[in-house]
């Protein structure tokens, strides 16, 4: 059962529809992450039925500043630095452009996924953030280069941060049957975040599904447990709904890690999300994170 | 004349009755010898002598035990004898090439190579399980971030400090570069371009400061990286000593007394943490152990080297950690005695197998394998001569190990310096082992006097007799000696007669009354064959009859050819007369023996004499078919004959003797009296009796000395005789010395007894040629001449007459013949 291919509005549908995300955009650069990242889109693509689109972008800011005068290239393995000549980077970067493209068909190969492959010329994050406008999934690495745990790229930052559509960010590769774990206290954008969750859940064989509630007494965790249940409608094969105590809720983050190799799912105005400063909240969950807006 | 022997004196007897058992089934049964007093009493000085080179030479004919009874002797010494130490090679992590030898108690060898597979075991899970463990992942991972967040850091703060002043650092696919920005934008080249020269020189100066920053930062990188490389080995060595000393602790505590094994336990930990990169990369890259054999191991091992991706630690790496145990003495009671039956160099010294591979050999110290050597380290080996020396350079490897007081495992190949190619040199094992090598006589005069050797390593000889000495403690010692046979053969028991018949037969095997023979392995042969037709019989026990059938059952097959020279005497193709009397012609008596069996026969031997230059011609020797002890023979009788005879007169005689229709070899001079008395006879004139047949040896005093086969020459002359009928006065001249040597068949002795044979005990000329012709042999009178009617008047006048004839010949020119034949 296929809806048709190509439907431009961002539209999350409801649970019953089978379709979670149609089209799902993957940022490439050379990197670790962004590998990683392109590996589980993959897989979301091929489980969701979506569309994947692969877009490498050549950084203006580098292409001008190769432009100016007396650019210089420090290296590492160089004793001094070698002149930047705006020729050099133009080639550096297609190179790296056909590296990105030649990573997306062996990551395709395999899976039964339609993709295309686009390259264009901008400020960074501006072009992510228009063409997230056109995609039901944004997924990038966490950084553009192999990094610390600690350290959280302005790139991604802004998109997790500005993003109208969900952004699904990662530092490492995760195995192929991630439980999902999400976060729901009773607002429409956790109920969209939940929406996605049970989605994901029911996909690819059918991945336990954790939902964390805030829950102050007993009885607001079993009015917001009815609510998850209701919203899953029995589809969700094999659900489990977790009260948390404000302390717990503080410390979202390192509970969801230690809960499991998983995949979270966030409604981005949750309190311990926008409570916390995007980077420490990466660090401490450090695991794959879809936020949701 | 000589009187004949009695009877009794033709046969020893062993009367049953005289024993006191009734069967074997009565005696102990513990007699594994008897006799050898002097190779026993060799035996036991060279296994107790603690001296170098005093190793044993057991000589003497096969057939007499020696084997068996050496066994016998060092097992019962062995056994109050201490356990050696068990023996192993391990792997020599130093040098692959030189494994190590290992020593420990006996028995616990066993043990440490069980210990060290299970602790192999156990490493197989326990490593790999270390490095994929989350503890480990995650303190590695720490290692890793701690580096790259202080790399990170230094780059943001510099990162900042430079956008403070308006300076971008952007990466670029190779590295860094700064450019000035403003409100988040690269400044466009025109802009920069157009700006007032000193500015622009400033936004460069700034620039070219944090690119040396950078520079500086970048640096430093390598050396960060270094450093956590090494904090990350040091984890590796962390982790994996934990997990080794944690499971070779308990086998610390179980070898403790044994220096030699803390060692080696110590080098495999040390070597498990030197290789501890192997499972660490094994963990990474998910990869887990197998169990192969030795082929595919070897392969794996063999291909490691291909500059593949690291191997896997899979079952060939873990070899290396094993113990080969190559003597183990567990079960073995006292000291080890080894008898080696196949002494070729490997099976002596031992070797290195190797494993064919792609058209390669390869090998580790797993496949080296001990040799006889090994096993008997500590105790003794038995080997045997002729095997020993028909191996090619068993014999040098054997007497190198000696030599060098060690067993060196190399390869004849290596030994000779044949060999090129790599391969290994196995530790040195002390040796401490006594030899026994047992050979023939003529095996160990050869070696004593070509390889000097002999005299360094083999100072002990060990004699084994043929015969053993007849006394009653022997006796009764042989007789248990029968009994054990009986029970180690499992035959039915002997009775008594059987046992007295067989003691008769040990005598007949030596021909002499007063020794036994020491050949037991055919006694016991005998004994297995009468048991046989004990069987046949339905009967309980063996008795002399079943003895005496075994043997002439024995006889039967052995003897075709003398029934053909019986058959030919017979026939009359080979003349020998048994009665009547003829001058110059006498019955001399031959000995044959062929592949075990020996018999005799009587020869006609005659002898023609004419006058001539005295000399005796031996027609065998001009012939060329005597050898030198039958010409010696008749030079002697010779001798003697000029000796009485020719005093006065030269000899002018001219004599052929010769034994009549023998074509093939004769030596040996036990028939030089019979030629006399053919002489004498042909001299005096004076017929011999046809009826005697004769045999002795003569010495120029005219004395009759002892000869060999003295009962198989016998009975050869009874059996044509009793062929053709004894006529009741048919014998044979024996000399008198022998007359201990005789055990002649029963019915020789049944003829004698009857008075139908006889046998001539002689010890002159003189006594023979009476017995021979009936006449007087005669003796010198007061003036030096025999009496003329005696035979040695009669030989003396003749041998005066060819005198005489031939001085007339001399003197006349040859006139004197014609006018006396007138």
């Amino acid at each position: 059962m296929h809806d048709s291919p190509h439907s431009p509005m961002p539209t999350i549908e409801a649970p019953s529809s089978r379709r979670v995300f149609r089209r799902i955009l993957v940022a490439l650069d050379d990197s670790p992450p962004s590998r990683a990242a392109l590996d589980m889109a993959v897989r979301l693509a091929a489980d969701l039925e979506a569309e994947l689109e692969g877009l490498f972008i050549k950084d203006q800011n580098l292409l001008r500043a190769a432009q100016l005068p007396f650019a210089e290239e420090v290296r590492a393995h160089s004793v001094a630095p070698k002149t930047l000549s705006d020729r050099r980077v133009q080639r550096q970067l297609r190179y790296q452009a056909e590296r990105a493209e030649a990573a997306l068909q062996e990551a395709t190969e395999s899976a039964e996924v339609t993709y295309n492959f686009q390259v264009v010329e901008g400020h960074v994050t501006r072009e992510l953030l228009q063409a997230a406008e056109e995609a039901d999934l944004l997924a990038l690495g966490k950084t553009s280069t192999r990094s610390s745990r600690r350290r959280l790229g302005t790139t991604s930052q802004a998109l997790l941060s500005e993003s109208p559509s969900p952004v699904l960010v990662l530092r490492q590769a995760v195995r192929a049957r991630p439980p999902i774990f999400t976060y729901y206290d009773g607002s429409d954008t956790a109920r969209s975040a939940l929406d996605v969750a049970s989605g994901l859940s029911l996909r690819g064989g059918g991945h336990p599904l954790t939902v964390f509630v805030p829950a102050a007494d007993e009885a607001e965790a079993e009015r917001l447990q009815e609510e998850v249940e209701a919203a899953c409608d029995g589809h969700v094969p094999h659900l489990q709904v977790r009260a948390l105590t404000d302390i717990e809720v503080n410390r979202l983050a390192t509970l969801a890690r230690r809960a499991g190799r998983g995949l979270v799912v966030m409604p981005g105005n949750a309190s311990p999300l926008a409570d916390t400063p995007l980077q420490r909240f990466l660090y401490e969950l450090d695991r794959p994170l879809l936020v949701v807006r | 004349m000589t009187d004949p022997l009695p009877p009794e004196a033709l046969r020893q007897r062993f009367d049953p009755s005289g024993f006191d058992f009734e069967t074997t089934d009565d005696l102990p049964a513990e007699t594994e010898v008897v006799g050898q007093d002097r190779a026993v009493e060799a035996l036991d000085f060279g296994m107790n002598i603690d001296a170098e080179g005093y190793n044993v030479f057991a000589l003497g004919p096969t057939g007499t035990g020696r084997r068996e009874l050496v066994q016998h002797l060092l097992e019962e010494q062995a056994a109050t004898e201490d356990t050696p130490p068990d023996l192993c090679y391990v792997n020599n992590f130093d040098d692959e090439r030189e494994p190590r030898a290992l020593e420990l108690p006996a028995g616990r060898g066993c043990e440490l190579k069980e210990d060290v597979d299970a602790l192999i075991e156990d490493l197989q899970t326990a490593l790999p399980g270390t490095f994929e463990s989350e503890e480990y992942q995650s303190r590695r991972e720490m290692i890793q971030e701690e580096v790259r967040e202080g790399q990170e850091a230094a780059l943001e703060d510099l990162q900042e400090r430079a956008r403070e002043e308006g300076i971008a650092l952007i990466r670029t696919p190779q590295g860094f570069v700064f450019t000035p920005i403003r409100d988040g934008e690269v400044v466009p080249p025109e802009e920069v371009e157009s700006m007032p020269e000193e500015k622009r020189e400033k936004v460069q100066q700034k620039i070219e400061n944090y690119q040396e920053e950078l520079q500086e930062i970048l640096r430093k990188v390598p050396e960060h990286q270094r450093e956590a490389r090494r904090r990350i080995e040091e984890l590796n060595e962390e982790m994996a000593t934990l997990v080794i000393d944690d499971l070779v602790e308990d086998l610390h505590e179980k070898y403790a007394d044994l220096d030699a094994v803390l060692e080696f336990l110590d080098s495999v930990r040390a070597d498990l943490i030197e290789n501890v990169d192997f499972f660490v990369q094994a963990a990474q890259q998910g990869q887990t152990p197998q169990q192969q054999g030795p082929a595919q191991m070897m392969q794996q091992q063999g291909q490691q080297g291909g500059g593949q991706q690291a191997p896997a630690p899979d079952g060939a790496f873990w070899r290396r950690y094993r113990v080969n145990l190559i003597v183990d003495n567990e079960d073995t009671e006292g000291a080890p005695v080894v008898y080696e039956d196949n002494p070729n160099y490997q099976n002596l010294v031992g070797q290195v197998e190797q494993i064919a591979q792609m058209g390669a050999l390869v090998t580790d110290f797993n496949l080296i394998r001990k040799g006889a050597l090994h096993e008997a380290n500590g105790g003794y080996l038995v080997v045997d001569a002729r095997q020993l020396l028909t191996h090619p350079y068993a014999w040098e490897g054997l007497k190198r190990a000696l030599r060098n007081e060690e067993i060196q495992i190399e390869s004849p190949g290596q030994a000779l310096g044949l060999i090129r190619t790599l391969t290994l040199e196995p530790e040195a094992v002390p040796l401490d082992v006594k030899i026994v090598v047992v050979g023939e006589r003529l095996v160990y005069y050869l070696l004593n006097a070509l390889d000097p050797d002999m005299d360094r390593l083999f100072k002990v000889m060990a004699d084994f007799d043929d015969q053993i000495d007849r006394t009653e403690a022997q006796e009764d010692a042989y007789a248990d000696l029968i009994a054990t046979t009986v029970e180690h053969r499992d035959l039915k028991p002997f009775h008594r007669s059987g046992v007295a018949r067989v003691l008769e037969h040990s005598l007949r095997m030596v021909s002499d009354t007063e020794k036994l023979s020491a050949q037991v392995a055919d006694i016991r042969d005998l004994m297995t064959e009468a048991d046989h037709w004990a069987q046949d019989d339905g009967a309980d026990t063996v008795t002399d009859e079943h003895v005496q059938r075994a043997i002439d059952a024995q006889i039967y097959r052995a003897d075709r050819l003398r029934e053909r020279v019986q058959e030919s005497i017979e026939r009359e193709k080979v003349y020998i007369d048994t009665d009547g009397e003829t001058i110059g012609q006498i019955n001399g008596l031959s000995y044959l023996e062929m592949g075990g069996f020996s018999f005799g026969k009587p020869n006609r031997i005659t002898a023609r004499v004419r006058l001539g230059k005295g000399e005796i011609v031996d027609i065998e020797r001009e012939a060329a078919l005597s050898g030198p002890i039958h010409s010696k023979g008749v030079l002697i009788l010779s001798g003697f004959l000029e000796g009485r005879f020719a005093q006065r007169y030269p000899l002018s005689l001219s004599a052929r003797l010769v034994f009549e229709q023998s074509y093939g070899g004769i030596d040996g001079d036990s028939a030089s009296s019979a030629e006399l008395y053919a002489l004498l006879s042909a001299l005096a004139e004076v017929p011999l009796k046809q009826n005697l047949a004769v045999t002795g040896s003569v010495n120029q005093r005219g004395v009759v000395q002892p000869i060999g086969g003295v009962n198989e020459k016998i009975e050869g002359f009874f059996d044509v005789c009793e062929e053709r009928g004894l006529t009741g006065d048919q014998g044979v001249l024996i000399p008198a010395t022998n007359t201990d040597n005789l055990m002649l068949r029963p019915d020789v002795v049944a003829a004698v007894e009857a008075g139908e044979f006889h046998i001539y005990p002689v010890e002159t000329v003189d006594d023979g040629i009476e017995a021979l012709t009936g006449v007087e042999a005669g003796t010198r009178d007061e003036q030096g001449a025999f009496p003329d009617d005696t035979i040695n008047g009669r030989v003396e006048a003749r041998l005066h007459e060819f005198a005489d004839r031939r001085r007339q010949f001399a003197l006349t020119d040859g006139q004197v013949e014609q006018s006396e034949e007138a």
